[in-house]
Order: C-alpha cells, then structure tokens, then sequence
C-alpha cells in the first residue's frame, strides 16, 4: 500500500535513488532497475513497471531524477505512443512481450499509418489484411514512417474489410518490421534529412494474436495513437536533448541518441528556434532596427501564449483527465510560433538567410528553420485538419458533408496509386 | 514558484467551463454569476446605461454585501484576503455580463494605490469604505499627451504654506464623474516625460477648483475630464513617497491589465459560444451555415485566440506578484499585447460571423465587441506594448 502525498513520494523516490543510481551502471541495466522497481514511469499501472502514482505526483518524481542527476526513462520517439496504445488496448499478451523492451528502449518502434493516397483522410487507408490460414497477410504502401528502417515492431492499421465503411473496416495490428514482406525506402526531405521511409508491405505477415482491439475497431485504436502524438505536438516538448554529465552511462545514452534520436535532430529548426532570436538580434545588430524588433516582439507574445497553453494542457494532463481533442489547440499554437519565428530568424539574417549548408549562419541552423518549418504545420495532421478537430468536436459544429459516409469503403471515389 | 504555478494551474485547468474550483471558489463563481444573471440583462443593462450615475446602486450595493467589493483586500481592513485566482474569477463573470459598474476604477486601480502606497490609517479608512460600497475612487492619471506614457504628467503639484496647490487636466478617468475621492497624479519636480518626481494625491471630489467633465465610453461605461485649477490640499493627502510616484503607478496599471485580461477572457467566450450557436442554428443555402467550412475555421481561430487569452490571463494574474520590477513589466507587456490581438479577433470575428445582425443594438454581440474594443485600447494598445517589449531584454 503505498501513500500517494507529495512529501511521501519525494522521500520514497529520492531513498531509491541515493541506493540505487550508479553512474558507472550500464545503460541498460539501469533502465532494467527502473523497469523492475516502477521508478522509471511511475504512473504507469504496478503490474507494468509503474507505481500506481497519479499523475500530477511524475513531476516530484522528475525533480528528484534532476536533483540526483540520474538517467530517466527516454519518453520521446514512438515507442511511448506503443506503449500507451498497448497500455490502453491491447492483450496481457502484448504487455508482456512488448512493454518491457519499450521501457528499456531496446526495440524500436514506428507507426503505419499514412498511405500515398490517404494523408489528411487516415481512414481512407487501402494497405489490406487478409485472413490466409491461420495468420494475417498484409499488401499495401505506407508513407511518412518514421524511424521504419530501424525498428522492430511496427503499430499497423490496414483494412480487413472493403464491404464495411470506411472507418468500420479498419483493424489494428502489432507487425515485425524484420520480415522479408517488409521493406523499407529512405524519403528524403527538402531539407536534407530522410527522417521518413516510405514501407513496401509485400505478403508480409502478421499472427493473429498481434491484432489489437476487436477487427474493425482499428480507427479506434488509432485515434489513441494520435492524441499521444498530438499531445507531444506541444511547444514545451525537447527532443534529443543530451545531458552534458560525464560518465560512461552518459555516454552511453549520447550514442544512443544520436543513432535513435537522429530522425528527429532537426525537429528544434522545425519548431522555429525561438531561443536564438535575441542572440541572433544581437549578434548581427539587427536589434537596433526597430521594424525587427517589433517583429521579435510579436514573435515573443506569441511564444509566451503558446508556452502557458501548453502548460495549462500539461497540468491537465497532470491531474489525470484525458487527452481529448483539445490536443488541437496546442498544435495549432505551436505551429503559429514556427511560422513567426522563421520570419523573424530570415529578418534578423537578411540576405545570408539565403545560405544553405554551413555557410548559412548559426552553422547551417538557420537555414534549417527556413526549409523546416513548414512541416510543423502539417506533420501529425496539418493546421486546416487541426481546425476541422476544433469545430467539429471542441465546438461542436455540424459536421461536413461527408460524400464517404455510410457507403461501403469499396465504393468511394480515392486516388489511384501508379 | 513552480508549486506555485502548479497550485493556479489546478484551478484555472479548463478549456471552456472545465475549471478546478475549491468548493469557496465554486461558491464564489456562483453567486456572482447568479448577481449578473438576475441583475444584467441586455434590457437591464440598458437602462443603467441611460441612468444619470451610469452605474447601479443596487447592483454596488449586492456586490459590496457579497463580499466582492473587498474580496481582495486584506482582513486587516475587511477584506477577504482573496488572491489573483479569485479575482479571476470575479472579473472574468463580470465579462460574461459586461458589467459597467465601477469596479475597475474603484476597486483595482484606486484600490491598489491605497494598498500599495497608503499609510495604516488611511488604508484602514478608505479600503473599508470602498469595500462596504460606500464610497468610490477614480484613477485621474492619463492626459491628452500621454497616448499610453505613464510617466508624461503635466499636471503639477506645488507645496504652499503646508498645502498642495494642483494645476493640470486629466481626460478619460474612468468613473471620474462618481467618484467621492479622486487619486490624482501630479508632477512634484523633473520635465513632463521624467519617471522621477510624480506624486500621488488623494483628493476629494468636492474639492474647490475642481471641474469634472462626464461622458459616456463606447462601450456604455462613464469616464471625465477633470480639470484642477488651483485645488488644494492638506500636507498628508500626499499618497505614497513624494516624487517617487512613478513605479505606483505602474503597479496600477499593471493591476488594470491583469483585471481587463481576465474580464476580456469572460467576453470573449461569451462572444465565441453565441456565435457557435448562430452558426449552428442560421440557415442559408438550405443548410446551417456552420456546416461551411471556411466559417467553422474561423471559429476554430476564434477558439484559439480565446485560449491563447485565457492562458496569458493566468500569466498575468500570477505575475501581479511578481517582485522583480523587469520581469513584472515584461510579463504585463506581454499580456496586454496578446489580449488586444484575441480582442481582435474574437470580437470582430463574432460580428462578421453574425453578418447584418451583428452591427444591430438590439443583439448582444455588438455590446460585446464595443467592450473588447475598449480594452484592446485600455491601459495600452498592441502596437504600443510590442513597442514597450521591442525596447526590452525578454529576462526568461
């Protein structure tokens, strides 16, 4: 029976860890530790490596980590949104088998979702499942996935059923990326990197007992999937960070980062890089123009207002109420703070905002913001989706004519796919 | 400050209706909003409007024994020792209903001059008296060259024979007209535009040499132009340090903005829901127009822009207290640049949204968007708060 008082968690957390944290540990071993005693998510259930705590309680947990310098448990990437999929979800069979190796990070995990022909409409998904003896086999293209190249377990939604409507013929499927049927291209992007894959599925192979949720519940599962992900959309969230501790646990984890975490490197430049502005204004003097820095200013309120709006959505989130389609509201904000920011960034640079590569100031970081940006407004569903969300389910406007509703999926105009 | 920040998050969670309360706080909310209910429909509202005071002295007088009056000052002087949240509270029903009582004017800004800056006594004496509804405040600061500089004062202040001798005129004082003691602020010393050498005086409304000036704002409230010509007043009518008047009086502002930040995010909801329901119940093209997908985005920023206030209304509210004199001013900036842009957007957005009956008197968005149009103007518009932050290090 534990006590769930700020005071009491603060004690119990900080004696665990004055006994158990060891720089000198080996990454992996440590993050075993955390699975075992429940520290490393401890508002995860007790059953799975967690402690039960509400969790408005993580943050005294967190601080305690800080305080020791301890390693936590990496929450970015998309094995957490694995992770709460299956917590929410899925079978004492798939907890067992996947949550451990998710806490400890030792598999990698990617999300098939998007198709070439279904972006904004994710239901309109034509990748197939087909029941072949005993197993699932799985024909179709998916787009937009990331890290698919080196995961393990891909988090699949196909159509099990073209007689059914559109959102009624969906299912939901673990499936292992390590099997011939599965390959993978890098998709590379205007600004250089390949963060993205495109995944050719040719009868691959998925066992029954990798279906989640009921057949046809798929969009279901789905939607939990992306209200994780739009959650973490938010403009308080760092990725990639490295700690700058020593040690060999540290380095450990700074490698891993840079092989796990490298699609993800230039997500700060997508996200504007509001905390180089007033260093840039500076450096360049672009500060005594007053034009610039009322464009700074504008910038500054904007971010400001984001930040609390993400805040007020974290403490919610903090006192247990769930995530619902006011996720939106933080993702439409954010991407408003990108957009201002790569103006101002181009601004304050002028003419060298024209330099690509390591010419370009801040070695190629502001460059980066300029040919980013864009995608912080359509990744995870683009602004114009995000309005649809607010009025029809925040504000609960009447829905759009749908021309797909109702209708048997096989019957409904899509794109055909060369 | 970060148990802090997490104590008023959990109050003021919510999208929309979705706040936190205490079972106080709960009760608190609820009686104002049942007052406005009762007290302030548009008809209602109406006629206090058109009545000669421009406020109501039955409304006033339900505030003061609701405790609203007082609410925030401290118990050592009758109040209730509420903190930024309850005034949040109260100023944000106060938006639903478009309250033109004298609250602002008496009880933020006069308010927290005497707080700030009043000796033992006079505190004891005028917060009480404000509290229980019997007496009202003006702030008479701004003049015709201010346009938003708090430190341009004209109007001067000169010690003869132990008397203060006031010359100046002060426009737009909000409630000037009903006010029974009016905060003056005056020049003891420097040039027109010098923080250093304001003072404040109290000064009562009868005074000789005083002439007030009444007029009705846009948005139905009343403010004055006072004209002092050689008023004068005892020694101790001084409010606060001599020549140092400069950092109160930002205080009050800062006070005003926290205030209309919060009764703007209660209008703007108020504007957002009514022009939901128009859209869903309108009717054109054999269709509800909220079916069209250009107006339903427009609603969604309309949405956006009311979060993004209802999130810098915290910040604001929490910054009041904030002791650094820079971040403070930063914070407010902030605040007041934000609001203004979500004033904006919701405000016009609800109007043209509502089409030709949106300009009409009769509806209530219009009532609506004169008051946020007033407070985008308030203590400061947009471009002069971007200004004011252009010219500052952000101190995060």
């Amino acid at each position: 029976m534990t006590e769930h008082t700020e005071d009491y968690v603060r004690k119990e957390a900080r004696t665990w860890l004055e006994n158990n944290w060891d720089p000198n540990l080996d990454l992996f071993e440590w993050r075993n530790k955390l699975a075992d005693s429940g520290w490393g998510l401890p508002n995860w259930p007790s059953d799975w490596y967690g402690r039960d705590l509400p969790v408005g309680l993580v943050p005294i947990v967190e601080e305690e980590f800080q305080r020791i310098g301890a390693l936590p448990i990496p929450k970015s990437g998309i094995r957490m949104l694995a992770a709460a999929t299956i917590l929410n979800h899925g079978t004492e069979m798939h907890k067992e088998k996947f949550l451990r190796r998710i806490v400890t990070g030792e598999d990698v995990w990617c999300q098939l979702f998007s198709e070439p022909g279904s972006g904004s409409d994710l239901a309109g998904a034509t990748t197939k499942a087909v029941m072949a003896g005993n197993k699932w086999v799985v024909n179709g293209q998916k787009v937009w996935t990331t890290s698919a190249h080196k995961a393990h377990w891909g988090l699949l939604l196909a159509r099990t059923d073209m007689d059914a409507t559109k959102h009624d013929g969906l299912s939901y499927f673990i499936i292992d990326m390590k099997q011939p049927g599965v390959e993978t291209q890098p998709l590379k992007q205007m600004n250089g990197y390949a963060s993205f894959n495109q995944v050719f599925l040719t009868d691959a192979e998925v066992l029954p007992d990798f279906q989640v949720a009921e057949l046809g519940d798929g969009w279901k599962v789905a939607t939990t999937t992306l209200m994780h992900e739009r959650r973490a959309a938010d403009s308080l969230r760092a990725w990639g960070q490295v700690p700058n501790s020593e040690g060999p646990i540290y380095d450990q984890e700074r490698a891993e980062i840079e092989t796990t975490m490298a699609p993800y490197k230039w997500y700060p430049q997508r996200a504007g890089r509001v905390d180089l502005i007033m260093q840039r204004a500076k450096e360049t003097g672009a500060i005594k123009d007053p034009a610039v820095r009322q464009e700074i200013a504008k910038l500054m309120t904007l971010h400001k207002s984001a930040e609390w709006t993400a805040r007020r959505a974290r403490s919610a989130q903090e006192q247990g109420k769930p995530q619902g389609p006011e996720g939106s509201l933080g993702k439409l904000a954010a991407s408003n703070v990108a957009r201002a920011a790569a103006k101002v960034h181009t601004m304050i640079s002028g003419a060298d905002s024209m330099l690509s590569g390591d010419d370009s100031p801040e070695n190629g970081t502001v460059a980066e913001v300029l040919i980013s940006f864009p995608a912080s407004s359509i990744a995870g569903g683009t602004d114009e989706i995000q309005k649809n969300i607010i009025s029809e389910r925040v504000l609960d406007m009447p829905k759009e004519t749908r021309f797909d509703a109702g209708k048997p999926f096989k019957d409904i105009p899509r794109n055909t796919i060369s | 400050m970060r148990s802090n920040v997490i104590s008023y998050l959990k109050v003021f969670w919510g999208f929309k209706m979705d706040f936190e309360l205490s079972n106080e706080q709960q009760l608190l909310k609820d009686s104002v909003s049942r007052l406005i209910a009762d007290n302030y429909d548009l008809q209602k509202r109406g006629a206090i409007i058109k009545s000669a005071d421009g406020y109501s002295k039955t409304v006033w007088k339900q505030l003061a024994d609701l405790g609203l009056l007082g609410l925030s000052f401290s118990s050592n002087y009758g109040g209730f020792d509420g903190g930024p949240v309850e005034q949040m509270i109260v100023l944000e029903a106060f938006g639903t209903g478009l309250l033109i009582e004298p609250y602002l004017a008496t009880i933020v800004l006069s308010g927290t001059a005497i707080q700030s800056a009043a000796d033992e006594n006079k505190k004891s004496e005028l917060l009480s008296a404000i509290s229980n509804g019997d007496h009202l405040m003006a702030f008479a600061h701004s003049e015709r060259l201010s346009r938003y500089q708090l430190s341009q004062v004209e109007t001067r202040a000169q010690l003869k024979n132990g008397n203060w001798i006031l010359n100046g005129e002060k426009t737009t004082v909000l409630h000037g007209g009903i006010a029974d003691t009016i905060i003056v602020t005056a020049r003891t010393k420097g040039s027109d535009r010098s923080t250093d050498g304001i003072s404040l005086f109290l000064v009562p409304a009868k005074t000789k040499g005083i002439t007030v000036n009444s007029y009705p704002t846009i948005d139905g409230m009343q403010a004055a132009d006072i004209k002092l010509s050689n008023v004068s007043v005892p020694q101790n009518a001084l409010l606060g340090e001599c020549d140092k008047g400069f950092l109160i009086i930002e205080n009050i502002e800062q006070h005003g903005i926290a205030a209309v930040a919060a009764e703007s995010v209660g209008a703007m909801q108020c504007v957002l829901d009514m022009t939901v329901d128009y859209l869903k119940t309108r009717t054109q093209f054999g269709r509800p127009i909220g079916d069209f997908q250009v107006l339903q985005h427009r609603a969604a920023d309309m949405y956006v822009a009311v979060e993004e206030a209802r999130s810098i209304a915290i910040y604001a509210a929490m910054m009041t207290t904030e002791k650094d004199t820079e971040k403070r001013r930063h914070a407010m900036a902030t605040t007041k640049a934000q609001i203004g842009v979500s004033c904006r957007e919701v405000g016009q957005g609800g109007v043209q949204l509502h089409g030709g009956i949106g300009i009409t008197e009769e509806y209530a968005i219009g009532h609506y968007f004169k008051r946020l149009s007033m407070i985008e103007r308030q203590f400061g518009d947009v471009e002069h708060h971007m200004t004011t932050l252009s010219m500052m290090d952000s101190p995060d």
